[in-house]
């Protein structure tokens, strides 16, 4: 087994999902691989998190409505730098944990019985999570961000919004499609990290 | 008392003062940790294979407060104002070759050339253009244009409707829009490569390492990809609603949509993915 193999199945090692002679051929490359020892502590490491995220979620169809609403109205009251920070921290945390699920999803072979693999309606749970703490840090901050700025997030919001809507109903309609399935969280992998790009830019103005 | 009116005059804040010319000059080490501030404008940066930095530029009435300082191992420098409508400052800046240069903008243009050391850009408006081989390059831009000749071994540049053009490349590559084209124009080959979009068109001509990775994803923005005749790899393309059009040498032609279609141009190579929604997608050799 080559480390690329390796890098395959770390997600399944962790979860204890892999058959008994593949795990046997991953802990022997990992004995002699610090790399990809290291890749799976980082990748145990993430699992609390993973495990914290809830079973179930009903993202709501659209969330541009609220997102709208949100910047468009000055809020009473202003998020301090540290919460702020805090919050674009949480939403980075769930954006890799969000990542990892999604391998972890893409990689499982689902039809095995033994499954061990996050539902696609907890990984959407994470980023929807993600999307509404830094939508609540940057509603706080709306008045340290120019109109021009305003302007190019919701438009660029609204491209990603109306991917993540098409994607979802495709999936929807081929539940088992790992392709729609890597296309709708890579919208919300985007959209997530515009949110987090424009926080910054609110936290250094 | 004699020295009180001089006093005075240094208080006052430089955003009061008509415009500034600036010249300053300092000693920091090759491997300094510069961070460098100017919103509106352009900023220059140079490396140069000296030991200290030096500023030149001019700072307008009402732009914000000059400020260069620092020693040894790090410095910080720049133009600060607390308004976003402030007028632009023109800083021309030469730093040591080695040095980790920081740069934050909003509007301001951002130009580095010879900088060896890490590198991050970040502009809201301004467009970022970097030329060179830093050993880590990081650029980020609302809607700038991101124009980067490079030979970073580590290259992230991302926009959310900015265009983003890399030339010579290589290594690991993260590429990513919102709704901006992006443009890959290899001379040195990909080890990781991820180019991804929205709406934005996504344009990849070079070569991927055998044994390493290039995924291309976007929703509705179109992809054409261009290989060399003799790049080894494994391709799996999938399209939902775009055309496909597929002119690599003996591989498959017709593209059925939804389905991955996978093909390889010989074993032991790369690993190369395209996922679209609704995009057109085309494969063709260089």
């Amino acid at each position: 087994m080559n480390c690329d193999e390796m890098r395959e199945l770390v997600d399944r090692h962790v979860a204890g999902t892999l058959a008994p002679d593949r795990r046997e051929a991953a802990d022997r490359h990992l004995a002699g691989c610090a790399e990809c020892r290291a890749d799976l502590d980082a990748a145990r490491a993430l699992a609390p998190t993973l495990a914290g995220l809830p079973r179930t979620i009903e993202p709501p169809d659209d969330l541009w409505p609220d997102i709208r609403s949100r910047l468009s109205v000055r809020p009473a009251r202003q998020l301090s730098r540290g919460r702020i920070a805090a919050l674009a921290l949480a939403a980075a945390v769930v954006l890799m944990a969000g990542s990892s699920a999604v391998t972890l999803w893409l990689t499982h072979d689902h039809s095995q019985e033994m499954t061990a693999a996050p539902s696609p309606t907890v990984i959407e749970a994470g980023y929807v999570d993600a999307s509404a703490q830094l939508l609540r840090a940057l509603a706080a901050e709306r008045d340290k961000l120019s109109p021009a700025t305003v302007a190019t997030l919701q438009r660029n919001l609204a491209v990603i919004d109306a991917a993540i809507a098409e994607s979802r109903a495709a999936l929807a309609a081929d539940p088992g499609n790992h392709d729609l399935a890597a296309l709708l969280w890579a919208g919300y992998r985007q959209k997530v990290a515009l949110l987090q790009q424009v926080t910054r830019i609110a936290e250094r103005t | 008392m004699r020295g009180a009116p001089f006093a005075l005059l240094l208080a006052l804040p430089a955003a009061l003062a008509a415009q500034q010319h600036v010249d300053r000059r300092f000693a920091v080490q090759s491997n300094a940790s510069i961070r460098i501030f100017n919103l509106a404008g352009s900023t220059r940066v140079t490396g140069w294979d000296r030991d200290s930095i030096t500023i030149t530029g001019e700072v307008p009435k009402g732009a914000g407060r000059f400020f260069a300082g620092g020693s040894g191992g790090a410095a910080k420098l720049g133009v600060f104002s607390d308004s976003l409508d402030a007028p632009g400052a023109t800083l021309e800046i030469r730093v040591p070759r080695g040095a980790n240069v920081w740069i934050k903008s909003a509007t301001a243009t951002v130009a580095v050339s010879g900088v060896e050391g890490e590198l991050d850009v970040s502009t809201v408006s301004g467009n970022i253009a970097v030329d060179g081989a830093p050993r880590r390059l990081a650029t980020e831009a609302m809607d700038g244009n991101i124009d980067l000749v490079t030979r970073a071994p580590f290259t992230r540049a991302k926009t959310a409707s900015g265009a983003i053009t890399l030339r010579g490349g290589g290594g690991d590559v993260l590429a990513s829009s919102v709704s901006g084209p992006i443009r890959y124009l290899g001379a040195h080959k990909v080890l990781t490569g991820r180019l991804e979009s929205v709406s934005g068109s996504v344009e990849f001509g070079g070569t991927v390492m055998r044994g390493g990775t290039l995924s291309i994803e976007t929703h509705d923005g179109s992809v054409s990809l261009a290989v060399p005749n003799d790049q080894l790899a494994d391709f799996e393309v999938t399209t939902f609603g775009g055309a496909v059009t597929n002119a690599l040498r003996h591989e498959v032609a017709r593209m059925p949509r939804g389905k991955p279609v996978r093909f390889s141009t010989g074993p032991d190579g790369a690993a190369i993915t395209v996922r679209s929604f609704k995009g057109s997608v085309s494969v063709s050799a260089m």
